[in-house]
């Protein structure tokens, strides 16, 4: 029985870092309205700074390529406290320039772009990290004191104890500020009502600035506590994120202590389990302790989503532009007849990109579907990709069923999870469904592309190359015959044909009605739309399209492994899209070609410059700008004509700006333009305290 | 269905020209009672009209009508048949249709494509199914005839912010009339618009009847409402004060105080107007 307790008790040390950043999600997010995904990143980039300067005296910053460090003491020169003090002051001006740079600038901006942004953060963070640091964990000298404690027949480790201890106390200091000074009123106050707590002269971006700073100082000290009794390296500190999401969630974003509970729990719960699979060996092995949170994520999301509801904050008419395809048959084959010819006059390297950009361009079509069209952020949709890859092959060697029907029976297997991605999408929107749909992909990352059984492991799962009435599809054939073209080929006409289905989608009823539940769903259900359905009906859609594209990245890489499918990758595609432009057919194909790992630029640049371990980071700083300054895309500009004046015709009728006066005649989803007046009437007295 | 059906003033009423049946409608926001007890029954090929103050009353009578928000009691029968717990999208396909008073389009649909996607059949593996049909769509008739009532053809291939308010607010109209309703509940269709568009926008809802749509016009322009409308009823604070013809209702006593009476006393205070 007492070691059951014991596991409890440790897992409280993971449990406090949890509840810390889970707080400062809540802060970021009560203030200035954004989920800030790069939050783990932030406590991850600190440590390294913390643990740098421990031990070689030298101050870390956030870039590469220009020196990254300056040395401002002797290599173990400086003490754990000042250490201590200076990142922290270091992390309140770096959380500072980060709210002036990326988020003050979308406090107005939809859900799409804040998280963009946010996922932008997160990934250049990491590669700074990967770059910079070795990916071998760090370990840390002890901060807090190190003793045991003896405990009802038990030896505690104090560290957990402190932490969590700690935690509790900074909940409750936290929670009394916020309730009883003025800063905290004031803060409540904004939140509420932006334009009300303006008038009454508090900046809101102010409040949210000072609120931004103390939740990243809270990361970083966060991050430098655990150290000690973890080991610090860029993926998974960057993914504390989830259980720290989780935590948020359970404390619907805004009771302080509901979270500080909410993240000690999910740390001892995950410590629990390590104890029961060896109890109940029946348990997954693998990854339950990652796939944890992804389960309180969604029993929160069952049980509290109509009170989920989004902040109260400015709202956002301006989704990003979505592309009406003119001729799409003609452009297809048009498509059809640059790409052969691609293939046949260049090196089997670049007919290598050239698949790798289609391939990754087809994943990107259903971000098209799901996040473009339909307007629901998914996370997950390389996690698809990845089921379908894997289940290609189980169902080659278990069904003996080849191409092409495999290819179609895996990319079904996407469907059947795609719709269950979806179920949240039902009950919850905007940034609510992007934590649920990230929480679905590490849970996917952890309890099944790293289960052995079913991935088999580092090794991966072979697969069986692609015949069809005799002819060899696969991508190599015997000797030297690699990068064949037959494969080539075949790739090119199914990315047309799934690019043409996408653009005549968007043409027809279907794509009406999905245009319709992303515009407004209580319009749309006013005129007939069955919203959770066609949300549902789009998931399905869009998870057959990764699947398919799953499933040629599996043919073309021969062998399907869990390092192709981590969660990163399903940030990084979400990413790239956006990036291209997340309405339109040429924005995934501009993601494929540009900015995908092995694209055709990529390796260009990548030949040149030796370029390729800067791709996520330039995915990550291109998706922080294109949120912050350029929501549409770059794809944008080379839209047609119509485009610009309808963007024109937007700008003069006031769209854009979002922010400035309800009184503009067309605001449409302003539906109480007064709501401020009568609020700010009521505040006088506040003002005046 | 009763296409056919005469645009005249009420009928006798039997319970087969009985489109809307409210018994007893109460909706409580926590303890405020926001609707009070309400009854009352739509006859076929009427217009009728709701007037009453802000506040009275009238923005949560049609989202109770239409279950955007759920009743506390009583009951609504529609076309025979009881709304309760019906989701507000199956009611819209049985021909129950609301607008919004705050118009609420599909900013990024044309004129045509907000009308056409409340007149295309509601099955979603058809509409998958037209995606690998050849052929180009062609205009649906109910949207033909919705661009025809409302004069909207020549801005049919217009996103909606490129229009003006007005055009808007019958854009709105537009895309509930596509849908063909045999119950078209208005929610303040005249906030906003001038004089002229106001005295358009009711000859327009005149001749629905004509066409099987039996019109509930929800507005606070009297003129609008008592002009255009076969039967008036008048909402205050919640409760039904009275009901009857436009001549009756401007003669009523108790519509006078609570309408004109109160804004009197209120603004009296101020001074002037």
């Amino acid at each position: 029985m007492s070691s059951y307790i014991l596991f409890l008790l440790l897992g409280l040390g993971s449990g406090a870092v949890y509840a810390v950043l889970g707080l400062g999600l809540v802060l970021k997010y009560r203030s200035a309205g954004v989920v800030d995904f790069g939050h783990g990143a932030v406590a991850m980039f600190c440590a390294y700074v913390y643990i740098e300067l421990r031990s070689s005296g030298e101050l870390q910053f956030p870039w590469i390529i220009i020196p990254h460090q300056v040395r401002i003491a002797s290599a173990g020169g400086l003490g754990t406290v000042p250490c201590i003090l200076i990142t922290l002051v270091y992390s309140a001006v770096l959380g500072l320039l980060f709210y002036m740079a990326v988020y003050r600038p979308l406090r107005t901006a939809p859900a799409l772009a804040r998280v963009g942004a946010s996922i932008g953060v997160l990934l250049a963070l990491q590669t700074i990290a990967l770059l910079n640091y070795s990916t071998f964990a760090v370990s840390s000298p002890p901060i807090l004191p190190d003793t045991t404690f003896h405990f009802a027949g038990l030896f505690v480790p104090s560290a957990q104890l402190y932490l969590a201890g700690l935690t509790v106390v900074l909940g409750l200091v936290l929670a009394a500020v916020y309730r009883f000074t003025r800063f905290g009123v004031v803060t409540r106050a904004a939140v509420e009502n932006e334009r009300g707590a303006a008038l009454l002269g508090h900046s809101a971006s102010r409040i949210a600035a000072y609120n931004w700073v103390l939740a990243t100082v809270l990361a970083a000290a966060a991050g430098i506590l655990i150290l000690p009794i973890t080991t610090l390296n860029p993926g998974t500190y960057t993914l504390f994120i989830v259980p720290a999401l989780g935590a948020a969630l359970l404390g619907r974003f805004s009771s302080f202590g509901a979270v500080v509970f909410g993240g000690l729990a999910i740390g001892a719960i995950q410590s629990e389990t390590v104890k029961l699979q060896t109890v109940w060996t029946w348990l997954p092995q693998t990854g339950l302790q990652d796939g944890l949170p992804f389960i309180i994520i969604m029993l929160t999301i069952i049980v509290l989503a109509r009170r989920l509801s989004a902040r109260g904050a400015i709202t956002d008419v301006h989704n990003p532009m979505v592309g009406r395809p003119s001729r799409p048959a003609a452009s297809a084959g048009g498509a059809v007849v640059v790409g052969i010819i691609a293939l046949l006059v260049l090196s089997a390297q670049y007919r290598a990109a050239v698949d790798s950009s289609l391939i990754t361009a087809c994943i990107c079509f259903s971000v098209v579907i799901i996040t473009g069209y339909t307007g629901q952020i998914s996370l997950a949709q390389n996690g698809m990709a990845g089921v379908s890859a894997f289940m290609l092959t189980h169902i080659a060697a278990g069904l003996g069923i080849g191409f092409p029907f495999g290819l179609i029976l895996a990319a079904l297997c996407a469907v059947v999870l795609g719709v269950a991605v979806g179920l949240p999408a039902v009950r919850v929107r905007g940034v609510n469904l992007a934590v649920a749909t990230l929480a679905v992909a590490t849970a996917l990352d952890a309890l099944l592309f790293n289960n052995t059984s079913f991935s088999g492991g580092y090794t991966g799962r072979n697969v069986k190359a692609p015949h069809l009435l005799g002819l060899n599809l696969g991508p190599v054939g015997t000797g030297q015959d690699t990068q064949r073209l037959a494969f080539g080929i075949m790739v090119v006409l199914i990315v047309a044909a799934i690019g043409l289905f996408v653009a005549r989608l968007r043409l027809g009823r279907l794509g009406r009605t999905f245009l319709a539940v992303r515009s407004n769903e209580r319009a749309a259900a006013s005129v007939g739309i069955d919203v959770a359905r066609t949300k549902l009906f789009a998931f399905g859609i869009a998870a057959f399209i990764a699947g398919i594209g799953g499933g040629l990245l599996a043919y073309q890489q021969q062998n399907v492994n869990a390092a192709t499918f981590t969660t990163w990758t399903s940030l990084t595609i979400l990413a790239i899209t956006y990036v291209g432009g997340v309405g339109r057919i040429t924005g995934a194909l501009a993601a494929g070609a540009l900015l995908a790992s092995n694209g055709l630029v990529p390796t260009l640049l990548n030949n040149l410059f030796n370029f390729g371990q800067y791709q996520n980071l330039i995915a990550g700083v291109l998706l922080t700008i294109t949120a912050v300054a350029n929501p549409d895309g770059m794809t944008k500009e080379m839209g047609a004509g119509f485009t610009k004046l309808r963007r024109a015709a937007m700008r003069r009728a006031g769209i854009g700006g979002g922010g400035d006066g309800g009184a503009s005649p067309a605001a449409p989803s302003a539906p109480e333009p007064s709501a401020p007046s009568p609020a700010a009437a009521g505040r006088p007295k506040v003002a005046g305290r | 269905m009763s296409a056919s059906a005469p645009a005249a003033a009420p009928r006798p009423v039997g319970i087969e020209d009985v489109v809307l049946d409210v018994q007893n409608l109460t909706v409580k926001y926590g303890n405020v009672v926001a609707l009070g007890d309400i009854s009352f029954s739509i006859p076929r090929g009427s217009v009728t009209g709701l007037i009453g103050p802000n506040g009275a009353g009238k923005t949560t009578l049609i989202d109770a009508l239409t279950n955007y928000t759920r009743a506390s009691s009583g009951s609504v029968t529609f076309e025979g048949e009881s709304t309760h717990s019906v989701r507000a999208h199956r009611l819209a396909r049985r021909g129950l249709i609301r607008t919004f008073q705050s118009v609420e389009l599909f900013n990024d649909l044309t004129v045509e494509e907000n009308l056409a996607v409340a007149a295309q059949p509601p099955s979603l593996l058809a509409a998958l199914g037209s995606v690998f049909a050849g052929r180009a769509e062609t205009r649906h008739e109910d949207v033909e005839w919705a661009l025809s009532v409302t004069e909207l053809q020549d801005v049919a291939d217009r996103y909606p912010t490129e229009l003006s308010h007005g055009q808007r607010k019958l854009v709105g109209v537009g895309r509930s009339l596509a849908r063909r309703p045999s119950l078209l509940l208005l929610d303040e269709p005249a906030a906003g618009l001038d004089t002229a568009e106001t005295l358009a926008l009711g000859q327009r809802l005149r001749t629905l009847p004509d066409h099987g749509v039996t019109v509930l016009l929800i507005d606070h322009d009297m003129g609008l409402v008592l002009g255009t409308c076969d039967h008036v009823m008048v909402l205050d604070f919640g409760n039904l004060i009275a009901s009857g013809t436009p001549a009756e209702i401007r003669a009523d006593a108790r519509v006078v105080e609570a309408y004109l009476g109160s804004s009197q006393q209120t603004e009296g205070e101020a001074g002037d107007e």
